[in-house]
């Protein structure tokens, strides 16, 4: 695959803080890249200099093999879409589609044919006559698509473009965005503070934290084997349980003993003995009858009823435990027996707070 | 009696109607979630129950008292605004103890109830600054302590979550159920994402076009929506809605759409003739009720191209082109599809989910 | 852009300072300079620019009309002078018609931009209304003025300058007022009012407190257009007031003479009472000017 955009070492500082440090990525040609990170981690500081408006204090930004550091937004071929959309509000739809065909040097004859045209792929047409002030917030989301769509861009930038639109709208939104640029196999870099857009539409997510790039790992990679805690607690929805263990490290095998009992044995893995942390994804927790070997007790303390499934919140070591689990009538300070066997999780190092997956090999009592 | 009482309120604004026929009533320490769209109303009914507008029709009742007329400051209700509102020229400790301090309570009792209220709520090194230096998270917080630091007949909250990150929205949502355990408050929360309100609440207000379309606990929304925009709107994802012609053929019935058909079972017929439905109607499918499987099953005979998949991790939301009809169907994780390729599903089109294409209105409302 | 700061391109830009700042301050310049100047220099060509014998017998003249009076003696013929006010008065006269009129207006100006704002009094239009009479030029409506205070018996009283001063800065008092109550949110005083304040005590001690440098700033410019104000000054009075525009325009009349030298001197001098107030205010300046700061 061409690369289409490669960063190298840039970095930025705003008055003495690093906004983004030393941060190097790769985007293929025709790839949906999807910058993760919560705000304030530098995401949108990276989309500004990518896009040409923040100069980097350091490093290089390469746009199909060529450095564009040097070159004004509107010489490098990109299109931009920010979370204000910024459609032309004095201007009807029609005249704001035409602008982005402007840009792209459309003679006027043609260009009426044309913004009909993509007034139609975005589902516009009604919209035509209307004044730009006067649409919704998910209308002129797709006027700014189409009319940055229109100008054919190299590289598609998207600054959180979903966090105006009401949460129902976003879950349709996201499989259509992702169906539209696999059509128009467009190169798209996709900043977003919510994990569940960034793994449900791209072929590659970047985790950013602090100004630096954390992972960049296709999304099943990302949730199955994040590289550190950080990662781990800020994918999957409901997130992480974090339960602390105790870790015997043996030469062959791994001991890793929880509290209220249970003792998991994995092979060995490359982490010392001592305190440490067990990753426990939600829908990986088992509730079972009581007296099975290897169930810690928790009393339930939360139901959250989400119609097709529940989320229980059950006190454990000190902590509430979130356990994904099919609908069923169940009573508040009812006690629970959880079972972490299904063969997967993270073991997160207390120090260093990288995560070491292992593959576990039985339960003991 | 109940807590809160809303009775037909009306609120219209420059020809707008934003509150139509509003009718609730809240039960003493209930969590009430009103969920809609953005400009369904929820902000205005908030505000009127509040007093910061005056209704132009009907009543609210607190406590047994009618308030309708009462101004903001005599209704003994908190408020806590979408964007936040705290008082930018005061610290952390004033802006929470301003309730206190206005209601004229002695200097030493207001000292001790907001430092409780600061440990209740993790803001102890907040207190000495000015709201500017705080996060979001944090000036949620020290909002939360202002809106609770007076026990009132009720609490409301205007999109708390709505501002914050998704992770830190995740986190967040479970904090106003434990608060709600801890204050023992009737709570009216609002948002415009069903997911909040079917987390947080005892029971849930669907608002739209400042009308209340159901209000159920959230298993009756879910699985017994009344019309079809409740339908479409709780549920992640929501319940697939399709338009069918109701057909009968050799004695058998079926339900003939667009590129599909779906032959109804032989022992479900009879129930289905006693309703008397119309020709033309709809059906609703939740998503986990479509069967998709890799290729032809007896459960799933239907042919199908796969639009999208998303991988969440915990389950897999697929989109599918059946006919000349979009379905979204949710499967467990670890399954084989992707995009563009083929799947075949299957559907049972139950009976209590069948509605008509005019009203919206699902005919058997209760199962 | 980006590294395209020709060597000329900066040339230029700074030529353009330069000359701008040349035609602004030209006026100050000379206006110092020649208070500075001895008589005989006042009207010297080609003009004297600093003055080599720089006196301050103008200022005197200024302050002392007894020092005035020795000097006409002295000068015996040279100049007919007569001095027909003391400037001490003046200063006082303008001091209270200004300032009494600055309050007036942004009090005002303050009440009536909040019911605009709050309670969309007068509807839509209402703002550009007032905008409108700010519009008219003052002149246009002098003889009517002249006429109606006549026959209010307001004629060269204080209480009338000040009326006439407050009516006209009212719109723009409330025009800029206007801007910094829409910036305060909504919510803010909602919050006030739900947590147990009423209207007028959650608008004194939350929205005020947001406002204060907007307002002070509207306060600075209203006062420097009081101060400066010399139409109705002039029209509106005949002799019991008299304001420092017009003591000015007095060093330089038909009974006076052309007094340049003394007239630059109370013109410079009655510039210090503004840059005063607005070294005083000059923090609650820069956040007043910065409309729109607020960030939602």
């Amino acid at each position: 695959m061409m690369t289409k955009l490669k960063l190298s070492g840039i970095s930025k500082r705003f008055s003495g803080r690093d906004a983004v440090r030393d941060l190097s990525l790769t985007l293929g040609r025709g790839e949906f890249l999807s910058l993760l990170g919560p705000s304030g981690c530098g995401k949108s500081t990276t989309l500004g200099m990518i896009a040409g408006f923040i100069p980097p204090d350091a490093g290089d930004i390469l746009i199909d093999g060529s450095r564009v550091n040097e070159l004004s937004p509107q010489r490098r071929r990109i299109g931009l879409v920010l979370q204000d959309y910024a459609v032309f509000t004095s201007l009807t739809v029609r005249a704001n589609l035409s602008f982005g065909l402007e840009v792209k040097g459309l003679k006027r004859g043609k260009r009426r044919y044309a913004v009909d045209e993509l007034a139609r792929q975005f589902d516009l047409f009604d919209l035509l006559d209307r004044r730009g002030g006067s649409l919704n917030m998910s209308e002129m989301q797709r006027v700014a698509l189409a009319r940055t769509l229109a100008t054919e861009p190299e590289l598609l930038l998207l600054d959180e473009p979903m966090s105006n639109l009401d949460a129902e709208i976003r879950a349709r939104l996201r499989g259509e965005l992702r169906q539209l640029q696999k059509s128009l196999a467009q190169t798209v870099l996709y900043v977003t503070h919510d994990q569940a857009e960034a793994l449900s539409m791209s072929d590659r997510v970047a985790v950013m934290r602090d100004g630096e790039i954390v992972q960049v790992a296709t999304p099943h990679e990302i949730y199955h084997r994040p590289a550190n805690r950080f990662v781990a607690e800020f994918i999957g929805d409901p997130p992480l349980n974090m339960i602390p263990c105790d870790v015997t490290a043996d030469v062959a095998t791994t001991a890793i003993a929880l509290p209220g009992g249970a003792v998991l044995h994995t092979s060995a893995v490359p982490i010392a003995s001592g305190r440490h942390w067990l990753g426990v994804r939600p829908h990986d927790i088992e509730l079972v009858a009581e007296a099975l070997p290897g169930a810690v007790p928790a009393p339930l303390r939360f139901v959250e009823n989400f119609g097709a499934r529940h989320v229980l919140h059950a006190e454990y070591a000190g902590d509430l435990l979130r356990i994904e689990v099919v609908p069923a009538a169940r009573s508040i300070g009812e006690m629970l027996h959880l079972r972490f066997s299904t063969g997967r999780g993270l073991l997160i190092d207390r120090t260093s707070e990288r995560v070491v997956p292992f593959r576990q090999l039985e339960v003991a009592a | 009696m109940s807590a809160v009482a809303v009775e037909r309120l009306r609120k219209v604004f420059n020809k707008i109607t934003a509150l139509d026929d509003v009718n609730l009533a809240i039960g003493r320490g209930e969590f009430l979630c009103v969920v809609g769209r953005t400009n369904a109303g929820k902000s205005t009914l908030l505000k009127t129950i509040a007093g910061l507008y005056r209704a132009d029709g009907g009543r609210v009742i607190i406590g047994g008292r009618d308030f309708t007329l009462l101004p903001p400051h005599k209704r003994h209700i908190s408020l806590l605004f979408q964007n936040i509102a705290l008082f930018p020229t005061m610290t952390g400790y004033e802006n929470i103890a301003f309730p206190l301090r206005t209601a004229n309570v002695p200097a030493d009792a207001i000292e001790r109830r907001v430092r409780s209220i600061g440990q209740m709520l993790k803001v102890e090194h907040l207190l000495n600054r000015l709201p500017r230096t705080f996060s979001g998270g944090e000036q949620q917080r020290v909002a939360i302590g202002r809106a609770i630091i007076q026990p009132g007949d009720l609490l409301m909250l205007d999109e708390p979550l709505t501002n914050l990150d998704a992770s830190i929205r995740i986190r967040l949502r479970i904090e106003f159920k434990k608060l709600h355990r801890e204050l023992a408050q009737t709570i009216i929360y609002v948002t415009h994402d069903q997911v909040e309100a079917m987390s947080l609440s005892d029971r849930v207000a669907v608002l739209d076009g400042g009308r209340i379309q159901q209000i159920g606990s959230p298993d009756d929304v879910y699985h017994r929506p009344v019309n079809r925009f409740v339908a479409e709107f709780i549920g992640s994802p929501p319940m697939n809605i399709i338009d069918a012609d109701l057909s009968e053929f050799d004695g058998r019935l079926s339900l003939i759409g667009t590129g599909f058909s779906l032959p109804v079972e032989e022992s479900e017929g009879q129930r289905w003739r006693q309703m008397k439905l119309p020709r033309r109607l709809a059906f609703g499918v939740r998503p986990e009720r479509v069967i998709v499987a890799p290729s032809p099953t007896n459960d799933a005979p239907i042919g199908a191209k796969i639009l999208w998949v998303e991988h969440l991790g915990n389950r897999s939301i697929i989109a599918l082109r059946m006919g000349e009809v979009t379905l979204t169907a949710v499967v467990p994780p670890n399954n084989p599809f992707n995009a563009d390729r083929r799947a075949w599903v299957g559907l049972r089109p139950e009976p209590q989910h069948l509605l008509s294409r005019e009203t919206g209105v699902f005919f058997q409302l209760a199962s | 852009m980006f590294g395209e700061d020709k060597a000329w391109a900066r040339c230029l830009k700074r030529t353009a300072v330069c000359i701008a700042i040349v035609i602004a301050f030209f006026p100050i310049f000379w206006l110092i300079s020649t208070s500075f100047k001895p008589i005989d220099e006042w009207q010297k060509f080609p003009p004297v620019w600093i003055s080599s014998q720089p006196t301050l017998q103008n200022y005197r003249i200024v302050f002392a009309p007894k020092a005035a009076q020795e000097f006409a003696a002295k000068q015996q013929g040279a100049i007919g002078y007569k001095v027909s006010g003391s400037a001490w008065k003046a200063f006082g006269d303008s001091a209270v018609v200004a300032t009494a009129a600055t309050v007036l207006s942004v009090l005002f100006g303050t009440l009536a931009a909040y019911s605009i704002v709050r309670f969309h009094t007068g509807g839509d239009s209402y703002p550009f209304q007032f905008l409108m009479v700010r519009i008219f030029p003052p002149i246009a409506v002098v003889v009517p003025m002249v006429i109606l205070f006549s026959m209010l018996r307001l004629s060269d009283t204080y209480f009338g300058l000040i009326l006439a001063y407050t009516a006209f800065t009212l719109p723009f008092s409330i025009w800029m007022i206007r801007s910094f109550i829409e910036e305060v949110p909504e919510e803010l005083e909602g919050a006030a009012l739900i947590y147990g304040m009423r209207p007028l005590q959650a608008f004194l001690k939350v929205t005020f407190p947001l406002i204060r440098g907007g307002v002070l700033a509207t306060a600075l410019f209203v006062f420097i257009l009081n101060w400066s104000e010399f139409l109705f000054a002039l029209t509106l009075t005949t002799g019991h007031v008299v304001t420092v525009t017009l003591q000015v325009a007095n060093y330089v009349s038909a009974s006076s003479g052309k007094l340049y030298g003394v007239q630059a001197a109370m013109g410079t001098v009655s510039t210090l009472p503004v840059i005063f107030f607005g070294y005083i205010i000059q923090r609650h300046l820069v956040r007043g000017l910065s409309f729109g700061a607020i960030k939602r």
